[in-house]
């Protein structure tokens, strides 16, 4: 009787321990490969309009306009 | 005459594959896309200035009226930077292993961090707003 108790204890024990693996698993996986590619993407847009950056804006004619003191 | 038909058949098919080809990517590669959005870019700029076009959450750029859109040079403005644009996300999307919607609502981010207070931003609800509206009010 001892032995059946013990051994159903050890199963729930395991069963437990086994889903507290798969969570915490599927939770981390994803947000690291999410910022990954969000960074990726973010570096890969910021190389394509690095023109923007070059004196073509035209907030910085704006800018430029006001009077110097 | 039976031999000659066939290669002739053969040979028209590869010529077309070809050309269709080269015509796509010589108006898709990056450095193409670049060159165009960069002679738009002024006009593009001083539009949104003069708050006729703004951009969407999905990284696009639209009128932000009736009145707008249905002006010619406008709208032939908008329809070519945002065909561009399409293209380039579809570039980096297929780079990064993304979508196309994900590339471009990372666009439409850059862009709000980058524009003026008082250039437009459509809203979630499709609704028209200055940058200056959308931003959390200081105490």
């Amino acid at each position: 009787m001892k032995f059946i108790i013990l051994i159903i204890a050890v199963g729930i024990v395991v069963t437990l321990t086994g889903c507290w693996t798969i969570t915490v698993k599927h939770q981390v996986e994803p947000i690291y490969i999410t910022m990954n590619v969000n960074v990726k993407v973010e570096k890969q847009l910021n190389d394509f309009f690095d023109f923007e950056d070059q004196g073509q804006d035209g907030s910085n004619t704006t800018k430029d306009k006001t009077p110097k003191q | 005459m039976k031999k000659l038909n066939i290669k002739t058949i053969v040979l028209y098919c590869v010529v077309t594959l070809f050309s269709m080809v080269t015509i796509s990517s010589a108006q898709g590669t990056k450095e193409d896309i670049k060159i165009r959005m960069k002679d738009r870019f002024a006009k593009i700029s001083e539009l949104k200035q003069s708050g006729k076009i703004g951009e969407t959450p999905l990284g696009f750029a639209e009128a932000v009226n009736k009145e707008f859109a249905q002006d010619e040079e406008i709208s032939r403005l908008i329809t070519a930077e945002n065909n561009d644009r399409k293209l380039l996300y579809g570039i980096i999307a297929k780079e990064s292993g993304t979508s196309v919607e994900e590339v471009g609502m990372g666009n439409a981010k850059r862009y709000f961090q980058k524009a003026s207070d008082s250039d437009y931003f459509k809203t979630q609800a499709g609704e028209w707003k200055q940058k200056k509206d959308m931003m959390p009010q200081k105490p």
